[in-house]
């Protein structure tokens, strides 16, 4: 088995969970790493201080990708401030894989999005 | 050619024997003679240049300006006036906008091409903004040749372009445009970047005809920290400087400044001294190649790869149809970045992304394309690990 690519890695790539349309109603943004051209944006709605709806469309590479849609699997359903504990390293052990420095970007593309719309929420 | 012979040349081989190096198009490696020279510099007569008036001061001056007229050789200008060095060609194009920018008017046009790197491209669309000018882009025909209708030539001012793109290889008949271009508004300025050339073929600057010719040392088996502006003596005689300040002054009063003649008027500072004299090196060395041996080889080794990444159904290829020295692809259903982390473990290097040219990626319809550029010392066999990797991409992702 890859070290890197997975079978989960793959999985989540080939059909990333909670991907789509975003939901208009929530609150939305976007990121882009400039150098490679991933791109994730993500609506979140937060109801009784839960993420209670989560989607994200973009394109990437298989590890963007993957650790978005694994993201919004974990997060779905949980507190804004139990997010907010969360760190790069927790991103890490999510993927459960090596990660050299170029690939760590990609990585927290997608937690950088959630960061972002859920940074006004206390 | 003696491939062997040219590999053997460089340093980095040795070090690293497993080696396929397939992205002189970001940087070219490093012949031992170019760090030799430098080195050379740094232990033997590393003064400051037109300085000081003792012997290390006075060698390191000679040394500079022999290198300054080998670049003005190898790019057959006229006059050594007319070569400037500087940081790279992002700056170099950067100066150039800068020292034209009170030339130009509201209602001007700067005409670009869809083609061009970030660094032909946003200098001059930063311009057009401040002083409310139009910009336009310019696409290319079916047959690859530009598309020069439909623009008022008779208010255009600059017209930036690339003498060979760094994603297609595209090389573009550049005499012929400007000809075109100059015959419609014979007081344009051309600016062209010759970095994806210099390295594959002769240039010209005269029969060119073009009034500023740009390209970083580092693409031409030089050191990185040096670039080269050519511009037109007509120019360099009357125009203003970009960076003012130290070297590039004649009478410093308290009130006002006369400057110095060119070259020195743009090139102000300490210069990068070792790497000035280290890209004289790396000229004497390129000059050591005939360069119709160069095209023929460098045409084999473009025809054996169009072959080997045309085996395989889910790559699609970018590609001009006089394209030898830089190809791009996409793997169908495989992000670019992908691509180059497997082939990495092949010891191939690619440039996976947008390869600073996202206007061109967008009309090309894809957010990253991987990117193979040649050196001279590339061989059939660095294409075969090529395509040894793209095999274990399809492998890894299923397709």
């Amino acid at each position: 088995m890859d070290n890197l690519y997975q079978q989960q890695i793959l999985d989540h790539y080939k059909d990333p969970q909670n991907f789509g349309e975003l939901n208009k109603e929530c609150r939305c943004a976007e990121h882009n790493n400039p150098s490679c051209g991933d791109a994730i944006e993500m609506s979140i709605c937060v109801k009784d201080e839960k993420i209670a709806d989560i989607k994200f469309k973009g394109q990437g590479c298989a590890i963007s990708m993957a650790s978005t849609s694994m993201l919004t699997e974990k997060i779905k359903g949980m507190s804004v401030s139990e997010f907010k504990k969360m760190d790069y390293a927790d991103i890490e052990t999510m993927l459960g894989i090596p990660l050299s420095s170029a690939r760590k970007r990609c990585a927290y593309l997608g937690f950088e999005v959630a960061k972002q719309i859920l940074a006004d929420y206390s | 050619m003696d491939i062997k012979n040219i590999k053997s040349s460089f340093p980095i081989y040795k070090n690293n024997p497993d080696l396929v190096y397939l992205d002189s198009g970001a940087t070219a490696l490093k012949p031992q003679v170019v760090l030799d020279k430098m080195m050379e510099y740094y232990t033997e007569y590393s003064a400051n240049i037109h300085r000081g008036n003792y012997g290390l001061s006075i060698r390191a001056t000679e040394e500079y300006e022999l290198a300054r007229k080998k670049v003005a050789d190898f790019l057959k200008a006229s006059d050594i006036r007319e070569i400037s060095f500087c940081k790279n060609a992002t700056e170099g194009f950067n100066m150039v906008a800068g020292i034209w920018e009170n030339l130009l008017h509201e209602g001007d046009i700067i005409v670009t091409t869809v083609l061009e790197h970030h660094s032909n491209f946003v200098p001059w669309q930063r311009l057009a903004s401040h002083k409310k000018m139009k910009f336009e882009i310019l696409k290319f025909k079916e047959d690859e040749s530009l598309d020069m209708d439909n623009v008022d030539w008779g208010r255009v001012k600059i017209l930036a372009l690339t003498q060979v793109s760094n994603v297609t290889g595209q090389v573009l008949d550049v005499q012929e445009i400007i000809k075109i271009a100059k015959n419609k508004n014979p007081n344009l300025i051309v600016v062209v970047d010759g970095c994806q050339a210099v390295a594959h073929m002769m240039v010209d600057v005269v029969k060119m005809d073009c009034d500023y010719y740009i390209f970083s040392g580092h693409k031409l088996y030089g050191p990185t920290g040096v670039g080269v502006v050519w511009s037109r003596l007509e120019h360099t005689m009357v125009m203003d400087p970009f960076l003012v300040g130290g070297g590039m002054i004649g009478k410093v009063g308290d009130t006002e400044t006369t400057w110095a003649e060119p070259p020195e008027k743009y090139e102000a500072g300490t210069p990068p001294i070792a790497e000035v004299i280290g890209l004289g090196s790396a000229i004497d060395f390129v000059s050591g190649f005939d360069w119709q041996e160069v095209e023929s080889y460098e045409k084999y080794l473009m025809e054996y790869t169009k072959l080997k990444l045309g085996e395989n159904p889910k790559v699609k290829v970018f590609c001009g149809k006089n394209s030898r020295s830089v190809i791009s692809f996409v793997v169908e259903g495989v992000h670019a970045h992908d691509v180059g982390e497997i082939l990495n473990r092949y010891g191939v290097c690619v440039r996976t992304g947008h390869h600073c040219t996202q206007p061109l990626h967008r009309a090309l319809g894809v957010a990253a394309t991987t990117r193979v550029s040649f050196g001279i010392y590339n061989t059939k066999e660095d294409v075969d690990k090529l395509t040894q990797g793209l095999l274990e991409v399809i492998k890894i992702f299923n397709l």
